[in-house]
This record gives structure tokens, sequence and C-alpha cells, in this order.
């Protein structure tokens, strides 16, 4: 498990490299080896966070940076659907950066958890994190794509036209990508955020809002909801989408990070 | 050694006024009558002739014997007004390596003038056509522009020297295809019928643009081009309704003044809901007012704009050329490979009649000692045995063909021992 804790963030790298070089040379010998060392990498972490649930004998999710590997797994695995669809792999470089950090930070603080709270346990608790690694991931790549966006608005607003004009996909398609990403994020983070209610009534007899992450989680999910209902209601489409976008998910890492370490409350669970 | 060789006679954009070019270029009907004219000459056995609007050019398969190429220069004049074949100023010939590499560099765009541009390809296979409809061709140019159609493909396919747009017009198109992913699901208004807005407007129509509004201060004009690319007509003064609709503007005027102006567009922004607009401005003094590039929703670029993607393009293009230039490098060994198994193809035929006849002579000479059945399975062991015994001899003849002329001692040496002069079939 311990050799797996290191190929995984090295296959991340690894593919991330490959796909920033076809995204700046276009070089065919390159293009092929992009999707094995990708898929591969995955398939590698797959058993290793198989191998990690059966030895631990909990799923991943009880400390930040397990959290952490499953959101570049469940990351990984929402680029593939996504690239598939677009049948691009141009914006592949951004996305494989991203989850080449978020497997680096999580291999280089992970642990073992000697003990875990038995409240942890809970089948609720299980589908409570699951939706709410799901959603976390449809952010990332939602913000990701509002990134994408960006670059390639005001490369055109101030005729650049840079290599992001070349290899990007068209602002329309960048910014449907961010939208339905969003709308995931959005419908993951109410289940999260329903279920977590329920199961703290369960597991702590009383509903429970003055939590750090709790509060922060609210706020991105009514940033996302304000995303959702400014792009079907009133209309808007990209630049605010994707400025809306960035600060939803900037929120995600403020909670995973700052609270994780700053503060005591009952979502630090060990 | 082969005693033929590969010509081509021709002259280009790079060597030749459109004037001079004017003077040589020949449509396919006499392309046709050239063609067998200069078969008809007895010189040449094979004849290709390409024309287009940058070259005319005649590859032509016959002896080693470059004084005969004035002759092909005189049977050219036929349809040469200015003598232009004999002024070797501008005309140039190449022949064997260095007629092939021409060859392959035309088809695969890099001898054009606008560089990888992809219509030379098919003018290429054109112009092959015709010379087989004419029956011109024969082994040799058949493989050539075989290889050369190859060439093209691959080079269009393995390299970027085809990739982006390369004029004002298309560079305004592949910019619209940046903003909205499916020309297919939008509207565009044409102000301005003349040159480059009618370019323009055939790109966007072959894009499949939904709808195309043209407006022109003279209606006839923009009634004419609306009628041939399937769009609407609008009165001059009237496209400014338009303005809140589509989703592309194009102006191409000589209007001093905006015919786009900030008024007009922000008045029209809030029933837009949000939808992006894309105004092109290919016109100077410029049509659109570029203050309106400051709003979120409205993209403006103006002729500078596409100038910049054409060059930062053809700067693409160029960097390709020695990407393109291995893949030819690649097809002129690997023809030249096929050349040269053509020099050791008489022997290796010799040799095997000669051995067949023998071994024909001698199983006919015995065939009373055998019945039907054992003559059958006897005929089938010979033949099989010859060919073992001949498998050395005619590798060899194959590697010292590819190896180069110091090795064609041993094919002579062959002809020698195995007494193959009078089963030469040359």
């Amino acid at each position: 498990m311990d050799v797996l804790n290191i190929i995984v963030p090295i296959g991340y790298i690894a593919a991330a490299v490959l796909y920033a070089i076809h995204f700046f040379s276009d070089e065919l010998n390159v293009e092929r080896w992009l999707t094995p060392v990708f898929i591969g990498t995955l398939l590698v972490h797959a058993a290793y966070l198989t191998l990690r649930t059966v030895s631990t004998a909990h799923f991943p999710t009880a400390s930040p940076p397990e959290v952490l590997t499953v959101i570049a797994f469940a990351m990984g695995l929402i680029y593939l659907w996504i690239e598939s669809i677009l049948a691009v792999k141009t914006t592949g470089m951004f996305v494989l950066a991203l989850m080449a950090l978020f497997q680096s930070w999580s291999s280089l603080t992970i642990s073992d958890i000697a003990e875990i709270n038995p409240i942890l346990q809970s089948p609720l608790f299980g589908v409570h994190t699951g939706a709410a690694i799901l959603g976390y991931s449809s952010i990332a790549i939602s913000a990701l794509y509002g990134l994408l966006y960006l670059l390639l608005f005001y490369d055109i607003k101030g005729s650049r036209f840079s290599v992001f004009y070349n290899q990007l996909p068209s602002l329309e398609v960048l910014d449907t990508m961010n939208t339905k990403a969003a709308s995931a994020g959005f419908t993951f983070l109410t289940i999260t955020i329903i279920l977590g209610s329920i199961w703290t009534r369960i597991a702590f007899d009383k509903f429970i809002v003055l939590d750090a992450k709790i509060l922060i989680a609210l706020i991105t999910w009514a940033i996302f909801g304000l995303v959702i209902f400014s792009k079907r209601i009133l209309g808007w489409s990209g630049k605010r989408i994707a400025y809306f976008s960035l600060t939803g998910f900037a929120s995600i890492m403020i909670s995973l990070s700052v609270v994780n370490y700053f503060f005591t409350s009952f979502h630090r669970f060990h | 050694m082969n005693a033929f060789d590969i010509y081509v006679l021709g002259l280009n954009h790079k060597t030749a006024s459109v004037e001079q070019r004017e003077c040589v270029a020949v449509t396919p009907p006499e392309i046709g009558q050239l063609l067998q004219f200069i078969k008809s000459s007895g010189h040449w056995t094979e004849v290709v002739g390409l024309s287009t609007c940058n070259r005319t050019e005649w590859y032509v398969v016959g002896p080693k014997n470059p004084a005969l190429l004035n002759c092909l220069r005189s049977l050219l004049n036929i349809h040469d007004r200015a003598d232009t074949w004999h002024n070797p100023e501008i005309t140039y010939v190449m022949k064997h390596t260095d007629a092939v590499k021409h060859l392959f560099q035309v088809a695969s765009g890099l001898d054009s003038q606008i560089l990888g541009e992809p219509q030379i390809l098919g003018q290429v296979k054109d112009a092959f056509t015709l010379a087989t409809e004419a029956n011109t061709t024969g082994t040799i140019l058949n493989n050539l522009f075989q290889s050369a159609f190859h060439v093209g493909k691959r080079v269009r396919s393995e390299t970027e020297l085809g990739a982006g747009a390369v004029s004002v017009s298309s560079a305004a198109v592949e910019l619209a295809n940046k903003i909205f992913s499916d020309l297919s699901k939008r509207s565009a208004l044409l102000i301005g019928a003349g040159e480059t807005g009618e370019l323009t407007a055939r790109h966007l129509k072959s894009r499949d643009i939904n709808t195309l509004y043209i407006t022109n201060r003279t209606f006839d004009k923009a009634e004419a081009l609306a009628e041939e690319l399937d769009g609407y007509a609008l009165p001059y003064d009237n496209y400014a309704q338009k303005i809140g609709d589509v989703d592309i503007i194009i102006s191409a005027t000589n209007s001093p003044e905006f015919t786009v102006t900030a008024d007009a567009v922000k008045k029209v922004l809030p029933n837009r809901h949000h939808r992006p607009l894309f105004l092109i401005d290919i016109a100077v003094p410029r049509d659109i007012d570029p203050q309106l590039n400051k709003l979120d929703n409205v993209f403006v670029n103006d002729i500078d704009d596409l100038n910049t993607i054409v060059n930062k393009n053809l700067d693409l293009r160029r960097d390709e050329i020695p990407v393109a230039e291995g893949i030819i490098e690649e097809e002129i060994d690997s023809f030249a490979d096929w050349l040269k198994s053509l020099e050791v193809k008489p022997i290796i035929a010799s040799l095997h009649r000669k051995f067949e006849e023998l071994r024909r002579a001698e199983l006919e000479k015995n065939r009373k000692y055998f019945s039907e059945e054992e003559w059958e399975d006897l005929d089938k062991f010979t033949s099989s045995l010859m060919k073992k015994f001949l498998h050395t001899p005619m590798m060899q003849l194959r590697a010292a063909a590819q190896n180069g002329n110091g090795q064609m001692k041993r094919v002579e040496a062959a002809y020698e021992l195995f007494d193959l002069r009078n089963y030469n079939d040359q």
C-alpha cells in the first residue's frame, strides 16, 4: 500500500506532464500515451483505495488526506466521462494538474488511523460522505472549466490569440461543461447537507449548525444555487458564471484546508 | 541501371508572373490533346500534365537524354503564344529524385503559394485521372502519383501543415467557432456584400450557418448573394432591426461612419438576455464601434485581429515544414527502393523462364516412364525443387539492386553465369 501511495501521485504527475506537452506542442507521439497513462494510474489508484479500505476497515473518508485522495479519484472518473463527450484532450492538462496536486498533498500527509470513531461507521454517514465527495469533485471540475472559460474569454477580448485560443474548445462548450458540473455539484451538496443534518440528529440527538465546515458548505451550496438560478432563470452566461464557480471552489478549499488544520470542531474526527 | 528517367518541366508562382503563367495554362481538354501529342512524339513513354492557377507542370518518363527536353518544350509551345517554355529563367527542369521530391512537395502543399492549402492534392489527383483516361501513364508514373497521394494524405494527417485559417474571411469564421460551438444553431447578418464580405458569408455557409441576412447599399447585390447562399436580403435602411436577433454580425463596407454603433447595440442588449453577440469588423475605416468590446457579452474583433490570427496560423504551419520534409524523405526512399527493384525484374524473369523451360523439357522427355498420377506428382515436386534452388540467387539479385550501383556487377555476372542473353525479355 505504501508503494501504491508513491506510485499514484507520480502517475498523475506523469500524465499531467504528458497532457501539458500535448497542449503546447500537439506532439502526435505523445497523444497516443495520454489515455493509457491516465487510465493506468486510475486503475492503480482504485487498487490503492480498495487496499486502504480493507486494511483500515473503513472507507477512506475519515481524514482530510483520505478525502483528498478520493476526490482526486472521483475527479479522474468525471474527467474521463467529459473527455469522451468533448472528444478533445486539450483540457486534460488542467484537470490532471489539480488531481496531481490533491493526490500529492494526500500522499505526503496521510497516516494510518488507529481507531475510528464508531459514529462514522453508520451507513447514513457513508452515503453523506459519498455525496459530499462527488459534490466537491464536480465543483472542482466546474471551477476548472470556469477558469478555462475566463482564460479563453480574455484571450479573445484582448486579441491575444495565444495557445489557449488554439487549443481550447469554444466558449460555449466550456460554459456548458462548467454549468453541467456546477449542477451536479449543487445536487450532490444538497444531498450531503440533508443527509448530514439527519445523521447529526440521529448521532448527537441535535442539529449542529455552528460548525465552521458546515457554515462554509452552506455558503458554497448557496453560491452554486445562485449559479444554477442565474443560468436557468436569468439566462446569465459565461464570465459571471465562471467567476461564481471559482468562488464556490475557493470556499471548498478553505473548508478543507484552513478549517481542518486550525479549528477543532466535530468535523475533525481524530 | 534503369534505362529511363523521370523529368518534370514546369513553371510556378515562384518563377513566373501571373501573365507568364496565363500563357502556358491549359484547360483539361487541352491537356488531354497535349498528352496524346507528347506521347505520339515517340520520345516519352509516360506523361502527366498538371495545370492550376499557380503552376503548369509536365511529368514525363523517357530515355536518359536531357536534349529531348528541348523537343518537349517545342511540343508544348503549341498552346503558348509567348514561347514561354523556351525561357530558362522562368521554367525549371528537375530529374529523377529531384522530380520525385518536387511532386511530393506539390502534393503535400509545401510548394503552394499558401503553405499547406488543401486543394492542390485534389488538383494533382485530377491531373493523374486525365492522364490515365488519355492512356498516357504506365508503371512508373502510376506508382509515382499513387505515392504522391499517399504523401499528401500522410502530411495532412500527421502534421499541422493544413491547420488553422490562413485568410481573413476564414479566420473570421474560425473566431466565430471559438465563441459558438455549433454555427448551425446560429444566425448572422452581413453588412456589405463586397468581395471580403461575400467570402466570409460563403465560409459561414460552408459551416452550415442557420440563418444568413445580407444587406448592401445596392440592394440588387444583396439580393443576388442572398439567393445564391440561401439567405435573406434586407434593405440597407432596415438592417438595424436585426441587430437584436442575430448572433454574429460581419461588417465590410466602405462607410466612413460606424454601421454598428454602441447605442444601437446597447438598446437591444436587455432583450438579448445575456446571449453573446459576436461582431466582426473587416472594414477600414472601421464599421463597428470598438467601445462595444468592453461589454461582457459582446465580442468585437477587427481586421488587425484577423490578420494576427492568420499570421500566427501561418507561423504554426511553417513550424511543421521539417516534419513534412521528413515524411517526404521517407517516401522518396521507399519509391527509390521500388524503382531499384525494377532494375532486376528482367533478369529475375529471365532466370525463372530459363529454369522453367529446362524443367518442362526434362519432364516431357521422360513422360513415358510415368503414369498420369505419378507425372502430376513429379510436376509438383520438380516445380517446388526449382523454386528452392532459385530462391537464394533471386534474393541476392534483389539485394544487389537495393544496395546500389556497385553491386550491379552481380547482376551482370548472373547473366553470364546462367547464360540468360536469349531469355532477356527487355
